[in-house]
């Protein structure tokens, strides 16, 4: 495993429209060990969807340099873009975005197909991924019929779906309330730790800073602040006896 | 991909069903329509369709077996010693006017076969039968003719031209493309009913020998008779059925109607995948987000489109065959053979394809950053 998963510099991006330029993110440089959890946090508006998306390769920058997992994505072209969110990077996103007509499992079996798993093997791997979430009674249920926190977590096993090696969510709590937040979050922080994943967290809500090992602070398109979160390690839940072998 | 789109199909209920009634319309109605026009040919060509001769020799200008020209009898003569025939025999398609006992006039085609063969007669006997038909003025009729015709009896005498007939035979299913009634009769009975004059008839039914050269003996009688057409049944039958397709312009009227139900069909499915494609505008971007590039958002609209052409094929087809059963009748037959259904299932197939690309091309528009942002 290289040393850094992410090693970004002087990423600009800008928005555009009628003319107007807004630029978003100035400058901004960043380093992800392997493993690590962190969080990004700051303002509404000061860019930090923008930068989870360009890290992501949803958005290319504007200029900058950014490597992942040792590719040079800025230069990526939109099929590269794809390929690489298909195969190396697991989404969690605010609203879930769960496909509602179908069942849980099947949710999660989605993700398998874009990779082209055969169905029998993507099946059985994606009731795996709904045990490891403690959700395997609920994996015949349509997501509709599920509470926010199960979908949360369904969520959770689409991301973790091709064993993604960087699992990126943008407010993941922000439509629990605050102890399925907590919870939601302290099963993803869990689970990506037994499974050696980075996980990059994008939230506003300071009950679960202490689950992250680092805490960058953007500020109006910049990184402001950066240092291990106020409760790291030391406090941090030691990780559950997860049946990680279950993961390929 | 199979259960994302066949669930999101499926749980839209009025979307699936608009695409499956634009399919099950477009198909049922193609087929009934060209099932007519089928039908509608078939009675064209119902004397040659029906008749055992192996050529048939008409005056140069026949257009339309009905019409009948007269050719004189005696060039049979220059035929019938010909290597390859069995026997030739005159045939008479004549026109007369019937009047029925209470007055009232009605057009009827007169048929003389050879009285020895009774080639080219009636069938589908259902009272008396084709020896009844060698009775003194003994003619046979069509059920479905009897209103026509004063809803006689058998036994009960018929004018026609001024000659009278006896009504001897009836028959089911013999009705020709201008619905006037056959009468089938001898072929001395037929021309003094029709005022064919003497030495003259319609035409000559050549029946050859067990495998004779078809193709030599036809081009044998043209050297003998250069002012006849000597056609296969095939021909005749071919060339009656144009002329009624494009004197009368039904080739036309057919072919506007099928092409607009399959437009019709077009719309309504190309119609209900891009709504769906629409209401799911959020599900195709998060597909995309995760990874999906063009050729899973065609495959998934291809499949959707697919299971619509597939099952209301389905339906379609029962239904098809359910008319078949039910509907045709001997005045409006429809024939709708199994090529016919195979090839508009084909066609449904190639409309559901392109009614896929307009969705594809919204879906294509769909930035997967939207996801994140909104
Ligand atoms: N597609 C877009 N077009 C134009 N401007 C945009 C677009 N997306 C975001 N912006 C603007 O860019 C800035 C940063 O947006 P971004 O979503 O990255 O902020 P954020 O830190 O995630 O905010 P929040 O905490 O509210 O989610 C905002 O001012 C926003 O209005
Ligand atoms: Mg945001």
């Amino acid at each position: 495993m290289a040393d850094f998963i992410v090693e970004a510099a002087g990423l600009c991006k800008a928005y555009h429209s009628d003319a107007v330029s807004t630029p978003v993110l100035r400058d901004v440089a960043l380093a992800v060990p392997g493993g690590e959890c962190l969080f990004l946090v700051g303002p509404s508006g000061s860019g930090k969807t923008t930068l989870l998306s360009i890290l992501g390769c949803v958005l290319s920058p504007d200029s900058g340099h950014i490597e992942i997992l040792g590719e040079n994505v800025a230069g990526f072209s939109p099929a590269d873009q794809a390929r690489f969110r298909r195969e190396k990077v697991g989404f969690v996103f605010q609203r879930f975005h769960l496909f509602d007509a179908l069942s849980a499992v099947e949710n999660v079996q989605v993700a398998f197909d874009l990779l082209k798993w055969p169905r029998v093997r993507s099946r059985a791997k994606s009731l795996e991924l709904l045990a490891l979430v403690g959700l395997a009674d609920k994996a015949a249920s349509r997501v509709t019929r599920l509470s926010m926190g199960q979908r949360q977590r369904v969520a959770l096993a689409r991301a973790l779906a091709g064993d993604p090696a960087l699992i990126l969510a943008d407010e993941p709590t922000a439509s629990l309330d605050a102890e399925s937040g907590l919870n939601a979050m302290r099963v993803l922080k869990e689970l990506c730790q037994s499974l050696e994943k980075t996980v990059i967290v994008v939230t506003h809500d300071s009950r679960i800073f202490d689950l992250a090992d680092r805490i960058l602070t953007l500020a109006d398109g910049r990184i402001a602040g950066t240092g291990p979160a106020a409760g790291s390690s030391a406090n941090a839940p030691s990780p559950p006896a997860l049946n990680t072998r279950l993961i390929a | 991909m199979y259960s994302f789109a066949f669930k999101t199909l499926t749980s839209n209920r009025g979307k699936l069903l608009t695409g499956l009634a634009g399919v099950i319309f477009s198909l049922v109605l193609v087929n009934v329509q060209g099932g007519l026009y089928l039908g509608l040919m078939r009675k064209a060509s119902l004397l040659v369709d029906h008749c055992h001769a192996d050529l048939w020799v008409a005056h140069r200008m026949i257009e339309n077996v009905d019409f009948g020209r007269d050719i004189p009898e005696i060039w049979i003569n220059r035929i019938r010693g010909l290597p390859g025939v069995e026997r030739v025999e005159p045939y008479i398609v004549g026109k007369g006017t019937a009047t029925r006992p209470d007055g009232g006039m009605e057009d009827v085609w007169v048929v003389g076969s050879d009285p020895a063969s009774m080639l080219g007669s009636a069938w589908g006997f259902v009272a008396g039968n084709a020896g009844d038909l060698h009775r003194e003025y003994g003619v046979s009729f069509d059920e479905v003719d009897a209103p026509k015709l004063g809803n006689p009896r058998i036994g009960d005498w018929l004018e026609v031209n001024g000659q009278r007939t006896r009504l001897v035979a009836r028959t089911r299913g013999i009705t020709g493309f201008v619905t006037m009634p056959y009468l089938f009769t001898t072929l001395e009975t037929a021309r003094r009913m029709a005022h064919t004059p003497p030495e003259y008839c319609s035409f000559f039914l050549v029946k050859a020998q067990a495998g004779a050269d078809l193709p030599r003996l036809q081009t044998a009688i043209r050297d003998r008779l250069p002012e006849t057409r000597v056609q296969t049944p095939r021909e005749f039958a071919r060339l009656s059925q144009d002329y009624w397709t494009n004197r009368t312009g039904i080739g036309i009227s057919f072919g506007a109607s099928t092409a607009l139900g399959l437009l019709v069909g077009l719309m309504m499915v190309g119609q209900s995948l891009y709504a769906l494609a629409l209401d799911h505008q959020s599900d195709f971007a998060t597909l995309k987000a995760l990874g999906a590039e063009d050729q899973h958002v065609v495959s998934i609209i291809f499949l959707q489109s697919l299971t619509i052409a597939a099952s209301g094929s389905l339906v379609g087809l029962a239904i098809i065959a359910a008319i078949r059963r039910f509907w045709s009748s001997p005045l409006a037959p429809v024939e709708i053979p199994p090529e016919l259904m195979a090839a508009t299932v084909v066609v449904i197939f190639v409309i559901c394809t392109a009614a896929s690309l307009l969705p594809y091309l919204r879906i294509r528009r769909i930035d997967p950053a939207t996801v994140l942002q909104g």
